[in-house]
C-alpha cells in the first residue's frame, strides 16, 4: 500500500515537473545549441608536394564517367560503392598517417572488392585511374586481391562481372605506408547491409528479372546504406572502431534524477 | 446531477477533440502525406498512434454519454488510460533525450530546456485535460 502510494506520489511529481519545464521552454523560447553533425571532409594528399582537396563529388564525377565510358551505362547503386570505398580511404588515411598529411605515392590500397565504382575511387585517390595522366604527376598503387590471388584484369567490364558475386565480406580495404609499412584494414559492419542485400542486388541490377516492387526496394536500401556512408560516424559503419562511451558525469547524474524523484515523493 | 451532466458534456467535447487529433494523425501517417504543425502543436505522421488516440476519443466519448453509468465512466476511463499511454510514452522519450547530449555526454542547461520546448503532440495537451476523469471516479468511489 506504502509502495502503491510512493508510485503514485512519484507519478504526479514527474506529471508536474514535465509540464513545468515545457511551460518554462515554451515562454522562454530557449533553443538548444546545434548538435555537432558528422560532416563529410575532403581527402586530402601531396602530390609532388603540392597538396590536393579530393571531394567525394569529384571522385563521383570521374566514376561515372569512366563506368559510362566502360559499360555504356551507369547502374544505379553506383553512388553507394563510390561512398564506401571514399569513406574507407579517409578513414585509413587518417588511421596510417595520424593527421598529417601523405603523399600520394606513399599511398597502397589492397581491396577486396571486385567492383568496377569503388576501384575506380581508389584508382582516383591514388593516381592510378584511366586518363588521370594530366591530373597527376606521382602515383601510389592499387590492387585487388582475391583469395591471396592479384586481379590483373581491372577493365570496367571484367570488374563489372566479377561484382554478380560479391557480398557483405568482400568490404576490406588495406591501406598502407608504402615508405613505413604501417598499414590499417577497414572493414565495413556486416549490419550496414540489410539481409539478402547482395541477392536483391542480383536480382535487380544484372539479372534484371525483379518486379517493380523489389526495384524499388531496392533503391531505399542502397539509398540507405549511401547515406549511411556519408552521414554517420566511424563507429557505426567500421568494424574495431569504438563508440564514445557515456560519460560517467551522465549515469551519475541519471541516478540523482532517479534518486531526487522518490525522494521528493517521499516529502510531498 | 449538476455535475454529472457537465462532465458528460466535457468528455464528449474532449473525446470529439482527441477523436479529431487522432484522425489527423491517421491521415497524416498516410505514404506521402506530410505531417502537420501549427504554432506549438504539431501532428506527427504515425498511423499506429493516430488509430490509438483516434479509439480512445471514441471511448471517452461514447462513455461520457452515460457518465453516472459504472460502465460508461469505464469506458470513459479505458478512453483516458490509452490517452495516457501515448502522452506517457511522449513525456518519458523527452525525460530521456533530455539528459545526454546525444555524443555520450552529458547535456547543457539549454539543451535540457529546449528538449521539453514545443512543438507538442496533440496527447501533451490532451492528457492534462483527461485528469479531470479523477474527479469522476472519486465520486463513483464515494456512491
Amino acid at each position: 500500500m506504502k509502495a502503491k502510494k510512493l508510485g503514485i506520489k512519484a507519478l504526479v511529481f514527474v506529471l508536474i515537473a514535465f509540464y513545468a519545464l515545457a511551460a518554462m521552454a515554451w515562454v522562454t523560447g530557449v533553443e538548444a545549441p546545434e548538435k555537432e553533425e558528422f560532416e563529410l571532409g575532403d581527402i586530402t594528399i601531396e602530390d609532388n608536394g603540392v597538396e590536393l582537396a579530393i571531394s567525394i563529388d569529384d571522385v563521383s564525377e570521374y566514376v561515372t564517367e569512366k563506368i559510362e565510358e566502360g559499360i555504356g551505362s551507369v547502374p544505379e547503386d553506383v553512388e553507394m560503392f563510390v561512398s564506401g570505398a571514399y569513406r574507407a580511404t579517409l578513414l585509413g588515411i587518417s588511421e596510417v598517417w595520424d593527421g598529417e598529411v601523405p603523399s600520394r605515392d606513399d599511398i597502397k590500397i589492397v581491396s577486396s572488392l571486385p567492383e568496377p565504382a569503388s576501384a575506380f575511387c581508389f584508382q582516383y585517390i591514388i593516381g592510378t585511374g584511366p586518363s588521370m595522366e594530366s591530373l597527376r604527376t606521382e602515383n601510389g598503387v592499387f590492387e585487388i586481391v582475391l583469395e591471396n590471388t592479384k586481379v590483373e584484369n581491372t577493365s570496367v567490364q571484367h570488374l563489372y562481372e566479377l561484382s554478380k558475386n560479391i557480398t557483405t565480406d568482400d568490404w576490406k580495404f588495406e591501406i598502407s605506408s608504402i615508405s613505413t609499412g604501417e598499414s590499417f584494414v577497414v572493414e565495413i559492419k556486416r549490419d550496414v547491409f540489410p539481409e539478402d542485400f547482395f541477392g536483391l542486388r542480383g536480382k535487380v541490377v544484372f539479372d534484371q528479372m525483379a518486379s517493380e516492387k523489389e526495384e524499388q526496394e531496392f533503391t531505399w536500401k542502397w539509398s540507405d546504406i549511401n547515406d549511411g556512408f556519408q552521414g554517420f560516424e566511424d563507429y557505426a559503419i567500421f568494424e574495431g572502431m569504438e563508440e564514445p562511451v557515456p560519460d560517467p558525469v551522465m549515469i551519475v547524474a541519471l541516478i540523482v534524477v532517479i534518486l531526487a524523484v522518490i525522494v521528493l515523493a517521499v516529502i510531498i | 446531477m449538476m455535475r454529472f451532466k457537465l462532465g458528460s458534456a466535457y468528455f464528449v467535447i474532449l473525446g470529439m477533440i482527441t477523436l479529431v487529433f487522432g484522425g489527423l494523425e491517421v491521415v497524416t501517417g498516410l505514404p506521402g502525406i506530410e505531417g502537420l504543425s501549427a504554432g506549438a502543436l504539431e501532428i506527427p505522421p504515425d498511423l499506429w498512434r493516430g488509430i490509438i488516440i483516434f479509439f480512445a476519443g471514441v471511448f471517452i466519448m461514447v462513455g461520457a454519454l452515460k457518465l453516472r453509468n459504472i460502465h460508461g465512466l469505464g469506458m470513459s476511463v479505458f478512453g483516458s488510460i490509452m490517452l495516457w499511454i501515448i502522452a506517457g510514452c511522449d513525456i518519458f522519450a523527452r525525460i530521456m533525450e533530455s539528459i545526454p547530449n546525444g555524443t555520450g555526454g552529458l547535456n547543457t542547461l539549454e539543451g535540457f530546456l529546449a528538449t521539453y520546448g514545443p512543438p507538442y503532440s496533440p496527447a501533451l495537451f490532451l492528457l492534462p485535460l483527461s485528469l479531470v476523469i479523477f474527479y469522476f471516479i472519486i465520486k463513483e468511489g464515494e456512491k
